[in-house]
């Protein structure tokens, strides 16, 4: 191991070497190879996962006895087993000395409701574990017994956890908010033969905890004992069965010698755990002592980088497995704090952070995003000095809480990890070498043969599909309760794709391993054939300041048999009403981020979404609601009430008929009628044809307001200078009929110094310069820039070549700019035209001060055969190939929707691609500055030979991102600097 | 109390700035603060029949052909520019010779080569004027409504840096904020020449009264109590703290 710390060490002298450089360098020896990259050591760990499991079991120096041959029993992910020749005790592995941390080590701090705190070191705890085991045992209670626990998240409950973990019984356990049928939901199937119970928070209106107490009771027959961990009056319909746990360790000596604790076998029982099934009752899923410990260890210490010098608090609920995997970081040394209280303001979990020194903060999209709409700052407020991780699971965490995290938290990753309990862990998780990509997880979870699989199971990187795990992994469950000839098991996990754990979620995996999370597969959205995730619909409307929640949910369509439509349900900030402006509002903002897909057919206003013990989202139960479908798996339900408020919203809708609008757009039969009403809807009035905008009131935001309208109205621009040629309904009117500009093709998108040449940017391959908008944000450049715009064909249809109109644009620009040099740049195709302009203004005798071709591909009519082969394989790769194309499964289908609707009304487009590859180009002495896409497929797009033959005084700069997306905004700053740069140089 | 509306340059620093236009033409060492005036719109004791007789032909078409509420506004806050201009001027406002583009007025004439530099703006009532020595300038008013500032989030004329300093803005601020970038950006646009030719997104303001954005410095506007007003002035420095004076309706008599 020292040899291991060294080797790491002289790689990464920069800071303290992580775990997982020291682990790095131990499989290096195994493999006989350099493992230097992230993707590396994954991939060794799933091809040789033997290896890998062997060589972490090893290192980790956990303790077991035994043989650690054969690693795994075969190859079969739903069959095989590992390490049957090992025998460990979980709790054991927990609570040893460990090198770093000893007995005076901390080990738990349980901070409770009212602020006061129990604090345990290693060997207290170890003490306390010990002597609650002698306790149990002296009940009865041993090897292969099953225990319940219902407690809130503190010391006590842990310490009784553990000591059942010690005695090689098997514990399952639930929160006392959870109601009897929950309850018997769960533990009806474990058949417990002891209850570990905190009444803290148990019962409700009309049912008092005792009440709940005796159904929970008489619907478990086996229970022997019910062992009070609180302080209350014993219960009374428990009768004889009643004890103080704390009593009965009292009677247990300080120093118990009571034998060790029993090693038992890789695949012994240690927890069961549930998961809401699509039918039937939860699943009772046994997870085994050493799939979890050895998984999660393997979590904390190598992605984690977690250690003895680490505080963690993971906000959860011993209903979550997240509970579990916090526990588990007592095995690494970590000191774990756990926290019985409510959230009561965004203040709460980060005050917990400061107020103990965490260095490991766990929480959820839902708790962030309430800190974010709150406007707290913890930095501002808390000393958060010793944190130096936030994770984030539960949930699909959306792009713009690490904006918030790095704004107002501090400049600590936050790591977006995702599993689940059927694994009781993560297949994404966090990476102590790899940079947060905002939005992503950032690597997949080390031994995991994760991947994407699309509708045809084939895999895919950089789309979204169905979460897959193809080779045999350790913290597979043993099987499930009530099983016994494991046909749910089967069906749970191994029905869709034969051989491999299908987990039921939407990935989408990038060539880097990084990843997001896209929700549950089977809540997938198939609306009109386009696949929609309903996290992706959440992250939109979520924008909208008056939406606190929302659900996608996919109804059978009364009116159309087979067919699915879209009902969105939103909770809104209180004092807000749905009307049809906000409902407008929803459906233009779904269709303009989204697409046409993403537009609901129906908006409903609902108190509260249904949402799981575990705080997840259940769109199941709502669109059973919708569908008026039995509600299966009620029980998992916190709020079951808020499904009868949905019903009822859903049925006053379908009896008024108040929202059945739809969203269809104008097929060009009435453009007029859509401008007035456009009109109306900016002004807060309707007003004649004929009346200018301004003069009946209308202000500058309302313009813009309404040029906006427009342009989703009828997916067509309008250019605010054709608006102000002619303000009214009859001028716009007219001007979009035409889809013409009259007016000059040329836009002013930045002021600049007049004295110097402005920067001409030229139009895309829609005549439009919508795409340069984020760059010209970021551009820093002395004169103006502007944007140069064409039809791409004549009046009558007839496509105009790169060459005409070049020609269109000297001429323009000629004009505007008599004498001095001129400046130009283009993106792709406006680069090309870009080029030619500028060959021909050089043959005017024009000077030109700066060319900038932006990733400019060379045309395919000018290369030979096989370049020409070569190129267009590397288009095709390139949707393959995760990162460079900008969208995922479902956003490429709405692409090509997109598109479809866009090349509909502005023919030219269709034109481009054989416009652009028709061109024939010829040589060009000036200097030009090529600003290369960083990433791209080597080889076959390596375009700038072709370049060089035409254009020999070349400056090849790079740029980060892919083609597809060198414009997009976070990749435009570094383009804009860049380009900035160059025509500064070049001045 | 119509004395308390005499329109005279304001301070000693706006005076000698105004001589250094005059006699250097050169680029102020330092920058003084625009004159600003204020008038209510609503007040009924405006005679719109006196200021409409201040107007030119172009000035009264584009009056006549409002809708009233909006003629109103038209008639007062041009009349009130040419009696500003007219008295720094020495000239009768009705002789003020006034040019505009998109209806933004700029003075025209040599007495637009001495580099006085105008903006006017106006919302439900309020209407600003802001007179500049030897810098270009842009004011702008907005009545502000919570709900509409929300509404802007939904708008794309913020930039992403300024919904997420927005989005860190206690609740009670963040809306009014909203509408401050506005008026902000506005102002910039107006100042630059281009107006809303230029995509608002692209003028990033500081989410804060005060501040720059680029070459602009970015000052408050005292304004009633419901709305929010912000000047512009290009300028290296930052704009030098001024009061506003009341153009009230005595001022055309």
């Amino acid at each position: 191991m020292s040899l291991g710390v060294a080797a790491a060490a002289a790689v990464a002298p920069a800071g303290p070497p992580t775990q997982l450089a020291a682990f790095r360098a131990r499989c290096e020896e195994v493999a006989g190879t350099g493992l230097a990259t992230t993707m590396a050591l994954h991939a060794f760990s799933v091809e040789h996962y033997r290896d890998f499991w062997h060589t972490f079991l090893d290192w980790s120096g956990l303790a077991w006895e035994g043989e650690s041959e054969p690693v795994c029993t075969g190859e079969d992910v739903r069959r095989d087993r590992f390490f049957p020749g090992v025998r460990l005790n979980y709790a054991e592995n927990l609570l040893r000395p460990l090198p770093d941390a000893g007995d005076d080590a901390a080990a738990l701090t349980s901070v409770h409701a009212d602020g006061s705190v129990d604090r345990l070191t290693r060997g207290e705890l170890r003490t306390a574990v010990h002597r609650t085991a002698v306790a149990l045992r002296g009940l009865g209670i041993g090897v292969g017994d099953r225990v319940a626990a219902i407690a809130p998240n503190h010391a006590a409950v842990a310490t009784a956890a553990l000591a059942v973990a010690a005695l090689g019984a098997t514990l399952s356990t639930a929160t006392p908010d959870m109601g009897r049928s929950a309850l018997l939901g769960r533990f009806g199937q474990v058949e417990p033969v002891a209850i570990l119970l905190d009444r803290a928070g148990m019962g409700r209106a009309g049912a008092s905890a005792d009440d709940v107490l005796a159904g929970v009771l008489a619907g478990l027959p086996t229970v022997r004992h019910v062992l009070l961990l609180d302080d209350g009056p014993l219960p009374a319909v428990a009768g004889e069965r009643a004890t103080r746990l704390a009593a009965l360790v009292a009677e247990v000596p300080a120093e118990p010698d009571a034998g060790a604790w029993p090693r038992l076998p890789f695949d012994h029982p240690l927890w069961v755990m549930f998961s809401s099934g699509t039918t039937g009752p939860p699943k009772a899923m046994v997870h085994g002592a050493g799939g979890s410990l050895l998984e999660h260890v393997k979590e904390h210490r190598l992605h984690g980088d977690l250690g003895s010098g680490d505080t963690l608090y993971f906000h959860t609920t011993t209903a979550w497995m997240m509970w579990n995997w916090q526990l588990s970081a007592l095995a690494v040394g970590a000191h774990v704090v756990l926290y019985d209280g409510p959230v009561a303001g965004p203040e709460t979990l980060w005050e917990l952070v400061a107020d103990h020194g965490v260095t490991v903060f766990g929480t959820s999209p839902a708790y962030l995003q309430l800190c974010q709409d709150d406007g707290y700052r913890p930095r501002e407020v808390l000393d958060l000095g010793r944190l130096r991780a936030v994770l984030s699971t539960g949930a699909v965490l959306h792009p713009w809480q690490f904006d918030w995290v790095a704004d107002a938290v501090g400049e600590v990753p936050l790591q977006s990890i995702s599993g689940g309990t059927d694994i009781v862990g993560c297949f994404v998780l966090g990476h102590p070498d790899e940079p947060v990509r905002r939005g992503r997880c950032q690597s997949l979870g080390l031994g995991l043969d994760v991947a994407a699989l699309d509708g045809d199971g084939r895999p895919v990187l950089g789309e979204i599909g169905e979460l897959v795990c193809r080779r045999p992994f350790p913290s597979r469950p043993v099987g499930f309760l009530a099983d016994p000839d494991g046909r749910r098991f089967q069906e749970s996990y191994f029905s869709q794709h034969p051989g491999v754990w299908t987990h039921g979620d939407l990935i989408e995996i990038d060539p880097d391993g990084s990843a997001r999370m896209h929700g549950r597969s089977d809540e997938l959205l198939n609306v009109d054939g386009v696949r929609i995730g309903p996290a992706e619909i959440y992250s939109i409307v979520r924008r909208l300041p008056e939406v606190t929640g929302a659900m996608a949910v996919g109804q059978r369509d009364p009116e159309v048999p087979g067919g699915t439509r879209l009902v969105l349900l939103v909770v809104l900030v209180p004092g807000t009403r749905l009307d049809d402006v906000l409902r407008q509002r929803i459906r233009s903002l779904l269709r303009r981020e989204g697409s046409p897909a993403h537009v609901p057919s129906l908006v409903l206003d609902v108190p509260e979404l249904p949402m799981t013990h575990n705080g997840k989202l259940s769109e199941r139960a709502a669109r059973d609601t919708l569908n008026g479908d039995p509600v299966r798996s009620l029980a998992a339900l916190k709020n079951p009430a808020c499904l009868a408020d949905i019903a009822a919203v859903a049925a006053e809708v379908a009896t008024v008929g108040a929202d059945r609008s739809g969203a269809p757009g104008p097929g060009g039969a009435d453009r007029t009628s859509v401008v007035r009403r456009a009109f109306a809807e900016a002004l807060g009035a309707a007003v004649p044809d004929t009346a200018d905008f301004f003069d009946v009131g209308g202000t500058s935001r309302q313009s813009i307001m309404l040029l906006r309208r427009l342009r989703r109205e009828l997916d067509r621009p309008l250019r605010m200078n054709t608006f102000l040629a002619a303000p009214t309904v009859t001028g716009v009117a007219a001007a979009m009929a035409a889809g013409t500009e009259e007016d000059s093709p040329v836009e002013l998108l930045r002021a600049g110094d007049a004295a110097e040449p402005p920067l001409h940017v030229v139009h895309g391959n829609f005549g439009d310069i919508d795409v340069y908008r984020a760059m010209v944000d970021q551009l820093d450049v002395p004169g103006a820039v502007v944007g140069l715009t064409a039809r791409l064909e004549t009046p009558s249809g007839a496509p105009l070549s790169i060459v005409e109109l070049a020609s269109q644009h000297v001429a323009t620009v000629a004009a505007l700019q008599p004498r001095g040099p001129l400046r130009l740049t283009g993106f792709s195709f406006g680069g090309l035209v870009a080029f030619e302009m500028a060959r021909q203004l050089t043959a005017m005798g024009r000077e030109i001060g700066f060319l900038g071709l932006i990733d400019v591909q060379p045309p395919t009519g000018r290369l030979g055969p096989v370049s020409r082969f070569l190129h267009q394989a590397a288009d095709r790769v390139a949707h393959l190939v995760p990162g460079m194309t900008r969208y995922g499964l479902g956003r490429g289908v709405v692409r090509r929707l997109r598109q479809r609707r866009t090349l509909a009304d502005q023919p030219g487009a269709r034109w481009s691609a054989t416009v652009y590859n028709a061109y024939r180009w010829d040589s060009y002495p000036g200097p030009v500055t090529f600003f290369r896409a960083r990433r791209r497929i080597p080889v076959f797009s390596n375009v700038l030979y072709a370049w060089r033959r035409v254009v020999p005084r070349m400056t090849v700069v790079d740029v980060p991102g892919a083609h597809n997306y060198l414009l997009d905004r976070e990749n435009a700053v570094v383009l804009a600097a860049r380009l900035s740069e160059a025509v500064r140089a070049g001045a | 109390m119509r004395v308390a509306a005499r329109l005279v340059p304001r301070s000693p620093a706006v005076g000698r700035s105004h001589g250094a236009a005059v006699c250097g033409g050169g680029a102020p060492t330092t920058t003084a603060a625009p004159a600003v005036w204020c008038l209510d719109l609503a007040d009924p004791d405006w005679d719109l029949a006196a200021a409409a007789a201040l107007l030119d032909d172009a000035e009264t078409a584009r009056a006549l052909r409002a809708a009233p509420g909006v003629r109103r506004r038209r008639v007062l806050l041009r009349a009130g520019l040419r009696v500003v201009l007219g008295r720094l001027l020495g000239v009768p406002a009705g002789r003020v010779p006034i040019a505009a583009e998109d209806g933004r007025p700029r003075l025209a004439g040599a007495a637009g080569r001495r580099g006085i530099q105008v903006s006017c703006s106006a919302s439900e009532g309020v209407g600003l004027l802001a007179v500049a020595w030897g810098t270009p300038v842009g004011i702008d008013v907005q009545r502000h409504r919570d709900a509409e500032a929300r509404a802007a989030l939904d708008e794309d004329w913020l930039a992403p840096a300024e919904l997420r300093a927005l989005a860190g803005l206690p609740p009670a601020d963040r809306w009014p904020a909203v509408t401050r970038c506005w008026t902000q950006k506005e102002a910039v646009l107006k100042g630059s020449g281009v107006g809303l030719r230029r995509w608002p997104a692209t003028v990033l303001t500081p989410v804060a009264g005060r501040g720059r954005s680029g070459d602009w410095s970015l000052a408050p506007v005292p304004v009633p109590a419901g709305w929010v007003a912000s000047l512009a002035v290009r300028s290296p420095v930052a704009v030098p703290e001024g009061a506003v004076t009341a153009l009230t309706p005595g001022a055309l008599r």
